[in-house]
Order: structure tokens, then C-alpha cells, then sequence
């Protein structure tokens, strides 16, 4: 089930992001494939013959991607069931960005023997275009930051849970009203055109941080009913592929936009700063101040490389990047591990857990999972169960065991602390039970 | 109005941004009474420092060609009756000698600032 919960849950970016970089070649801003070209380049032939071969091979990467996700889900790889996820999500975020660094290349080298090259080390500011900044209420953020902490009435277990939900509905807010760059959205010299594009990028901005903070009290309410088996999870993956398309939806529309207001952009004077911008992708400015800035196109906002917090921002992403298939691998091996549970000169040894002998009370044999066992804060693999959870037989109990391989230890010790343990060896746990109950 | 700020050029930042705003008005892009970018907008605009926006700004309200208010922000002053100043005077010389130098006679260079006058002016 998890297996198929975890590919369900990344198999889409792979045609994702072939549709998020086949949109790259269409003209917005004057931009295709992240270099800045003019009105004349449109219909040029040599200009599209680079964007067919870009879409080619960017078709054959994510095809092979999408099909590469057939032998995973065998059961053969279940022993490497997280490391092949890490990887493949590695590699879908990774490959499909070859051929447009590529072909961006090759499209620059295009623009520099044309001579469409306006690049200079300077900044232009259409002082009529920037209009005084205007915000949506911070109320409209409140009604999601109360919905969150309703389940604490009926759920006090997990209040913590709802209560850092409800915080990062505020945090939405904060991101909404101070991670905006306010740069005007400029490509050439028609002031209403900058003025426009402005406003469509920070009205898209409002709206996909407003849509986060609601979809996130719908979460909560979604995740207090996961003691109704199947209601929860449904409503948990339903609200986050909302969320994603949503996100998807304003991203598009936003560039759809762009898209149609630049159709006739370009063809005299137009803004050129593809010198400032790695492959595309990364922002590079001395001469520019701030540290975040708008993305070139869509509403996202990036980091500037030339100073320092960018560089150490973007060297943790590639950090957590490089790092997924490692965490893949350590994930896998927790899940096939002995799980060392052994009684140690007077006391109960099991992973962090420490039991004094004279402190058990009670010992019991299950020979099946409490049912309702649920996870309150821990591992929750097929064959791991790790940390806190909570029953209807137990409440809150203790958890270290291999949910495939009974029997269990159910362990009360005198100060009421409860404790469910499981080796991955039937005959070790059931000598050990005789140990403790003799 | 379009303010371009060149990062190469050996004039100091905030004297480009003064001479543009100064020529801006002169030549009818910006007219009496009309709002300029707050500080820190035209500094998160273009990039530069706040520091050197503020200079600017600062110049042009001593020289009288802007009023700041500190609740709505820089506005074009409504007159531009500014004198002459003795840095302006003293700049249009050196600027006349090097046309002297280069050849040019008296004729070509009235005739150039007169040119020069009606561009301003047609804009």
C-alpha cells in the first residue's frame, strides 16, 4: 500500500515537468528557453529549429522516466523500494533540465552572431509604471488559522500538530506579504504594458498564498479524521493534489497571460539580462542589492547568487538534492535492520528505549496488532513501525517493531508507561516473553 | 519615464539618477506635481543601494527641482524656477572649451545647443 501511495504520489512530475518546459518555448517577455530574443527571431527558421530539437529530446527524457517507474513498483525492488524513489525524484528533477541547458546554449551562441545582443551592466526603472503598493487584509488569513485549531477541541493528542498547522497559515501570510519582490514586471517601454504585468503577477501572488492557507485548514481537518479509515487519507491526498494543481493553474495562467500580452513586445527597444542569469535558472547580479528577486517569468521569486545568503541558500538545495539518494538508502536499510530488542544484565533493551525490570508491571503476548494503531510521531514504513503512536487497547504507546513479523510484546511498566515491541524473528520475540513473564 | 542606471559608467550612481530626473523634467517627462518612486522602491527597482537613492533625491530638493513630503513620498516641484548655480556655470564652460577645442565655431555650436533645445522641447 505504501509503495503504491509513494510512486502514486511522484509518478505525474515527469510529464509535469515536460509540460512546464515545453511552455518555455513559447514567446513570453520576449523570452523562449530563458534567452531574451526580439520581435524579428520569432518566426526565424534557425531560432525554431533549435526549439523542435529541444522539445525532442526533451519528449524522449521524461517518456523514459515515466516508463522507468514500471520496474520499480515490481516487487523485486521492494528491498529498494526508497532508495529507487530518491533516485528516480532526483532524476526527474534534474534530467529534464539537460536539454534546455543545452539548447538555451546553443540558441545564446544563435542570438550572439545575429547581433541581438542589448546586454550592458544597467538598470532600467519606469518610474510611471510602479503604482503604490496595496495588500489584501491580513483578516482574510484569520478564518484558515481558526479552522486548524478546531480539531483541538475533539483531538487534544495531536493538538501540537494543529497548532504548527495554524502557524504556518500565519507564516503563509508573512510569506505573502514580505517575500514579494516588488520589481515591476518590465520588457519594453509601454508603460501599461509593465503596469499590467505588474499587477497580474502580484493579484496571482495574493491568490496562491490565500488558496495555500485555506487548502492547509482543509488538510488539518483531513488528518483529524484519519482514525476513519480510507476518509482521511482520501481527504489528505485529494487536498494536496488540489493544492498542486491549483499552484500548477495560477503558475500557467500566469505565463498564458504574459504569453498573450507580449505577443507584439519586443520589436524596438526591450530589455535584455540574460548575462545575469545561469543557464536560465539562476540569478547572478553584483550590481543588484537584494537577495530574493522575481523569477524571469510565472510568479515565483528566486535568490541572487552574487552575495552571500543566496549562495548558501541555493548550495542547501543542491545539498538536500544531492543528499536524496543517501536518505533513500539509509530508509531502506532501517526498514530490513535487526531490530535489536534483548534484555541486558536488569533491564529491557529496545533501540532508544531503555525498561527497568523491576519497573514492568505487566506482560502481554499479541499475536496481532491493537487495531487502530495509529502514528502520533515517528516511522510509519510497511515493515517499521517506530516512535509514538496511539490505540484504542494501548492509548498512547511506545512502538518498535516490524508490523510484517509477529508475534508482539505489550509492555505496561509501573509508571503507566505503555510499550509495543517485535523483533524480526518470531522465535526471539516469544523466548524473550517467556524470559520476562517467568 | 524611463531612468537607465549603468553600473560601468565613472559617473557615481547617484548623480546619474539626479541628472536624469533633472532632464526629465526639463524635457516634459515629468511634469509639476507628479509623484516620484518612493526611496525604497526605485532602490528594490533598480537594484542600487537605498543610501544612493537618497542622495539623490536629497540634491534635487536642495536644488529645488523635487518637494519630499514624509507621508506621500518625492513629487516634481510645481515650479522649476531654480537659478543658475555657480557648479552649473562652471560646468557649461569646461563643456564649451572642449567644443571649442574640437573644432567646432561659434555658429555650430549655437546652432547644436539649439538643436539639442527643440529636442528637449518636441519630447
Amino acid at each position: 500500500m505504501m509503495k503504491v501511495i509513494l510512486w502514486i504520489s511522484i509518478f505525474w512530475l515527469a510529464p509535469l515537468m515536460y509540460w512546464m518546459l515545453a511552455n518555455e518555448t513559447r514567446f513570453k517577455k520576449n523570452l523562449v528557453l530563458g534567452v531574451t530574443l526580439p520581435q524579428a527571431a520569432r518566426e526565424d527558421a534557425d531560432v525554431q529549429r533549435e526549439i523542435r530539437g529541444f522539445l525532442r529530446w526533451l519528449r524522449v527524457i521524461c517518456v523514459a522516466l515515466l516508463l522507468l517507474v514500471v520496474p520499480c513498483v515490481l516487487p523485486a525492488a521492494d528491498r529498494y523500494m526508497m532508495t529507487l524513489w530518491c533516485l528516480w525524484l532526483l532524476a526527474v528533477i534534474v534530467l529534464p533540465y539537460v536539454p534546455y541547458l543545452v539548447y538555451r546554449r546553443r540558441l545564446l551562441a544563435l542570438k550572439g552572431r545575429r547581433g541581438w545582443s542589448r546586454t550592458q551592466r544597467t538598470a532600467v526603472v519606469n518610474t510611471s509604471a510602479l503604482s503604490p503598493r496595496r495588500w489584501l487584509s491580513p483578516w482574510l488569513f484569520l478564518p484558515p488559522v481558526l479552522v486548524c485549531l478546531v480539531p483541538v477541541l475533539y483531538d487534544r493528542e495531536m493538538a501540537v500538530m494543529y497548532a504548527v498547522m495554524a502557524v504556518l497559515c500565519l507564516l503563509f501570510w508573512l510569506g505573502y506579504r514580505y517575500l514579494y519582490r516588488n520589481k515591476a514586471e518590465m520588457v519594453d517601454e509601454n508603460t501599461d504594458l509593465t503596469k499590467a504585468l505588474s499587477q497580474i503577477r502580484k493579484h496571482n501572488w495574493g491568490a496562491m498564498w490565500l488558496i495555500s492557507a485555506y487548502a492547509m485548514a482543509v488538510l488539518c481537518l483531513s488528518m483529524s479524521l484519519w482514525s476513519r479509515p480510507g476518509l482521511g487519507i482520501a481527504l489528505t491526498l485529494g487536498v494536496t493534489a488540489a493544492l498542486c494543481i491549483a499552484a500548477v493553474w495560477i503558475e500557467m495562467r500566469t505565463r498564458r497571460v504574459q504569453e498573450k500580452l507580449t505577443r507584439d513586445s519586443g520589436s524596438d527597444w526591450y530589455m535584455d539580462e540574460d548575462d545575469r542569469w545561469i543557464g536560465g535558472v539562476l540569478y547572478y547580479n553584483p550590481d543588484d542589492s537584494r537577495t530574493m528577486v522575481n523569477s524571469r517569468i510565472g510568479i515565483n521569486s528566486t535568490v541572487n547568487v552574487a552575495h552571500t545568503p543566496g549562495k548558501l541558500l541555493i548550495g542547501f538545495t543542491l545539498l538536500l538534492l544531492l543528499a536524496l539518494p543517501l536518505f533513500g538508502i539509509w530508509i531502506d536499510g532501517m526498514g530490513t535492520r535487526n531490530i535489536d530488542v534483548a534484555i541486558q544484565s536488569d533491564q529491557l533493551e529496545a533501540g532508544s528505549y531503555t525498561i527497568p525490570l523491576d519497573h514492568i508491571a505487566d506482560v502481554q503476548l499479541l499475536e496481532e496488532l491493537p487495531s487502530g494503531l495509529r502514528r502520533v510521531m515517528g516511522t510509519g514504513m510497511d515493515t517499521l513501525l517506530k516512535g509514538d503512536f496511539s490505540s484504542e487497547l494501548t492509548g498512547r504507546v511506545k512502538v518498535l517493531l516490524d508490523p510484517t513479523v509477529g508475534p508482539y510484546l505489550l509492555i505496561r511498566t509501573t509508571d503507566g508507561t505503555c510499550y509495543l515491541l517485535g523483533t524480526r524473528d518470531a522465535s526471539a520475540t516469544s523466548a524473550l516473553y517467556a524470559q520476562l513473564a517467568g | 519615464m524611463l531612468l537607465t542606471v549603468d553600473f560601468s559608467s565613472s559617473v557615481p550612481l547617484y548623480l546619474q539618477l539626479r541628472n536624469q530626473i533633472v532632464v526629465g523634467i526639463a524635457e516634459g517627462k515629468l511634469v509639476p506635481g507628479e509623484r516620484l518612486p518612493t526611496i525604497r522602491t526605485l532602490a528594490e527597482e533598480s537594484g542600487i543601494n537605498m543610501m544612493t537613492v537618497s542622495k539623490a533625491y536629497q540634491i534635487l530638493r536642495q536644488e529645488g527641482y523635487i518637494v519630499t513630503d514624509r507621508r506621500n513620498g518625492a513629487a516634481v516641484a510645481a515650479g522649476n524656477a531654480v537659478g543658475v548655480g555657480s557648479d552649473t556655470l562652471r560646468e557649461l564652460r569646461v563643456r564649451l572649451s572642449e567644443l571649442r577645442l574640437s573644432g567646432m565655431s561659434k555658429g555650430d555650436i549655437l546652432a547644436l545647443c539649439e538643436k539639442l533645445y527643440e529636442e528637449g522641447e518636441g519630447s
